[in-house]
């Protein structure tokens, strides 16, 4: 029993080890996680701000829907009554409206005047569209994982603020 | 952004991280210092004549540039030169913010609660459209504490300080966000002087935004009761006690508060523009930590 113990503690310290040896990717990828997040986030709420400012509402008639690939072609007349086509992202909405979209039927959508690509939506749901953080994606679960990383193992992040960096581990060790 | 500027925007660059530079290792960046005998001329060092000589250098290239008629060429980052002055920068500023400290200025409460007060002016002025829970929760009640904390004339406690620091850089990331500082940077057509100001307020945000993802693990680390005492390690580099007069505080933000508005009606340079570069003076000079 004791053998058995002393044996899961060292593995517990190797995996200890190998955490915080591992730690500084965890930062470097953090960060990339974070800016590819606000990028991400930038261009949602931009969108959300354009479709809400200069968006136009009509109605569409779907010609294809790809529900593996989340998105649906719609048609309709733009506000100069010229054809456009267009892809309905399917992602932001729930499966019950999905679910209720069939080719050849009508919707109403709200989509951007040229030039800034008409990027429809259903204009039923787009009030839920600001709040939909289906940016975040794998990007926000990666983050996530790495930030719980990170809060069990800090100490590279205080790299730069102190010259006997080799303290901090000594602090660890000793504790 | 044409040729002409693209050099004054990384002129820009070059004096703010050389004026944080020089800060951070608690030297005087100008070369006059006020004294009780008054304001008294200070020996010029390396840094400040390499300042003054890529500044005219600079004005040099643009004077040549602007006689050959050559001023007006797109400088992207899509062309060898400046991709490879972008990398060089993007790595740069990525080290200082990410694993380097040099370049942070100290703060304390009484800069804190000037940033967040320009900030909030630079939001109402603008007439932008900020969002109203995200100011109420990143810059209102923050500030109220902030006043408090001004008030109470005793330092805070480390964590204390560790999430005021922490807020100080949200109130920093949300003013990049609500001024669209993204889309200015992808604008094509400056004047020189906006070119200078971007450069300088670039850096400027781009070390705290940074630094404010670092400084978010830390502060979210202290979770763990064994993470707290790293704190001091950090703090005491990045938070000053030392405080400026409340009255001197009152007048330079009245000062500061005039300017932007004064440059909002006159609209010399770009509202956001001129709000972020008040932010940076307000830190790095008006209502400036000891170093």
């Amino acid at each position: 029993m004791q053998k058995l113990k002393k044996f899961l503690r060292n593995v517990w310290r190797g995996v200890d080890v190998a955490m915080a040896l591992i730690s500084p990717m965890m930062i470097i990828v953090f960060i990339i996680c974070v800016l590819e997040l606000f990028y991400r986030g930038g261009e949602h709420f931009r969108l959300v701000d354009q479709l809400e400012q200069i968006g136009q509402v009509t109605t569409a008639t779907i010609q294809h829907l790809d529900i593996h690939g989340k998105t649906a072609l719609i048609q309709f007349s733009n506000h100069e009554g010229k054809p456009e086509h267009g892809y309905l992202e399917l992602k932001y909405y729930a499966r019950r409206v999905v679910a209720g979209l069939t080719v050849g039927s009508e919707v109403r959508i709200r989509y951007l005047p040229e030039p800034y690509g008409n990027r429809p939506v259903l204009e039923e749901h787009f009030r839920q569209l600001r709040f939909h953080w289906t940016f975040t994606g794998e990007y926000g679960v990666l983050a996530l994982i790495c930030w719980a990383w990170m809060v069990i193992h800090p100490e590279f992040l205080y790299i730069g603020y102190t010259r006997d960096f080799s303290s901090i581990f000594k602090m660890e060790l000793h504790q | 952004m044409t040729v002409s500027t693209f050099i004054a925007f990384l002129y820009g660059m070059f004096l703010e991280v050389a004026w944080l530079w020089d800060q951070a290792q608690g030297k005087k960046f100008f070369p006059w210092q006020r004294t009780p005998e008054g304001w008294q001329r200070i020996p010029m060092r390396k840094l400040q004549w390499a300042v003054v000589v890529l500044g005219l250098g600079a004005a040099a290239l643009i004077g040549i540039l602007e006689f050959l008629g050559v001023s007006g060429a797109s400088a992207d980052i899509s062309q060898p030169i400046p991709f490879m002055l972008y990398t060089a920068i993007g790595l740069f500023v990525f080290g200082a913010g990410v694993i380097w400290d040099g370049l942070l200025p100290r703060v304390n409460e009484i800069t804190i609660l000037g940033v967040q007060l320009i900030v909030m002016l630079g939001l109402v002025i603008s007439g932008g459209r900020p969002n109203p829970w995200a100011t109420t929760f990143v810059l209102i009640v923050p500030a109220g504490v902030m006043l408090y904390l001004v008030a109470r004339k005793q330092p805070p406690g480390m964590a204390t300080k560790a999430i005021i620091y922490l807020w100080y850089t949200f109130s920093l990331i949300l003013m990049l966000y609500q001024s669209g500082f993204g889309e200015m940077i992808s604008r094509n057509t400056f004047s020189l002087p906006e070119a200078f100001v971007l450069g300088t307020t670039f850096i400027f945000f781009l070390l705290h935004a940074l630094f404010a993802i670092r400084f978010f693990i830390i502060v979210s680390s202290l979770i763990l009761p064994r993470n707290r005492r790293f704190l001091p390690i950090m703090i005491s580099r990045l938070f000053s006690d030392e405080q400026i007069p409340i009255r001197r505080f009152i007048l330079l933000l009245a000062i500061v508060s005039g300017v932007i508005a004064l440059n909002a009606w006159i609209g010399l340079i770009d509202t956001y523009l001129f709000v972020s570069l008040s932010v940076m003076i307000g830190t790095q000079v008006l209502f400036q930590a000891k170093q």
